[in-house]
């Protein structure tokens, strides 16, 4: 493992907390180490929005899917996966980690993890009827677009009565991942053709991959 | 050829379930962290209709074509192009009706190419003209008018 370039990275933790050197990142993930050093140009954008702090806030992370400050169940929840360490902010590194499940490389096997993750509100490691009926009524909210409690129920039945093989009022993990083979469509979500691209969308300013000085 | 539907069976538009609606949310959508757009907008709508299916699509094409725009259908999907208000661009929008519960459909509209407001001015105006398939739910009967009223 061992520390790359240890003096540039020091300098750079200090302005941004959690972060690691683009080399050690792309070790770690699907990305290649431009791509990383693109991801971070992205990342100073963002977490510079609101504070800058080097840290990306719920706040910030509303701002630039939304390009407005706005509430919503799933950009939360997706917020909330990407801070794995539960201190209501995304560190660099949490962004990488996290965005690496969506690159089109990755096994799907990681991506219907995040998905079942991402749909289980309340970690109880089920997906609760409740949590998909609080989903559903979100989105139609969202869309301008408002069904009866009759109608909302009926396309909940037939929603389990397709994915709940057990019929117990829920989904576990592997009825998720059955549910999933047979909707493949359901995971386009989970993988972003972009990542692909960020080096000609977000070109850093770093010529060749000896990172001296990354922070400017 | 525009005035050609190709439908591939007697089967109706495609049914969503409770996640393929869920997985449209703009919050799930994390390709826009990418998007270095300036011009925000929407670049994805949708409405309700408790019209027959074919009646929608049927509507939907003549109102496009009306606005000068071309159409080409196949299923239940239509390819909306043509110039801009100004004809200094191209615009084209992909319609498409799916059913979400009997007898109840939803219309997704999404910008395949062109401009973003051009995109969201044409929609407004579309929409305004589709005023008689789309289903506007007003609040449940019995409910909301009273709170309405006891709010101050």
């Amino acid at each position: 493992m061992g520390c790359f370039h240890s003096t540039a990275t020091a300098r750079a933790r200090r302005r941004y907390p959690g972060y690691d050197h683009p080399m050690q990142l792309a070790s770690q993930t699907a990305f290649s180490v431009s791509e990383v050093e693109a991801l971070f140009e992205l990342f100073k954008t963002i977490s510079g929005s609101v504070v800058d702090d080097g840290l990306i806030s719920k706040e910030e992370f509303q701002l630039a899917l939304f390009k407005s400050k706005m509430d919503n169940i799933f950009a939360n929840r997706i917020f909330d996966l990407f801070d794995v360490k539960k201190r209501g902010v995304i560190d660099f590194a949490d962004f990488v980690q996290a965005l690496n499940v969506f690159h089109p490389s990755v096994p799907m096997e990681e991506k219907i993890d995040f998905s079942f993750k991402l749909y289980d509100m309340d970690n109880t490691g089920f997906i609760e009827r409740k949590e998909v009926k609080q989903m559903l009524i979100a989105l139609l909210s969202e869309s301008g677009m408002r069904l009866s409690d009759e109608t909302i129920e009926s396309i909940l039945d037939k929603t389990f009565s397709d994915a709940d093989v057990n019929q117990d009022g829920k989904i576990d993990r592997a009825e998720w991942e059955n549910f999933v083979s047979r909707n493949p469509s359901l995971m386009k979500i989970m993988t972003l053709p972009y990542l692909k691209d960020i080096t000609t969308t977000f070109p850093s300013f770093v010529f060749n991959s000896k990172v001296d000085d990354i922070v400017t | 050829e525009d005035n050609q539907h190709t439908f591939d069976d007697e089967a109706g538009p495609l049914t969503l379930n409770a996640f393929d609606l869920i997985i449209l949310s703009q919050g799930l959508n994390l390709s826009a962290l990418f998007d270095r757009r300036q011009d925000y907008g929407k670049l994805q709508n949708r409405f309700l209709s408790r019209k027959p299916a074919n009646v929608i699509l049927s509507s939907m094409e003549v109102v496009a074509q009306s606005m000068g725009f071309k159409t080409h259908i196949r299923n239940y999907k239509m390819r909306v192009e043509g110039p801009n208000a100004n004809k200094t661009s191209h615009l084209t929008i992909m319609l498409q009706i799916f059913e979400v519960a009997p007898s109840i459909f939803m219309v997704e509209l999404e910008r395949s190419a062109g401009d973003t407001s051009e995109y969201n001015k044409f929609v407004n105006n579309y929409c305004s003209k589709l005023d008689d398939i789309i289903w506007k739910v007003s609040a449940e009967k019995g409910k909301s008018r009273t709170s309405r009223l006891s709010k101050r």
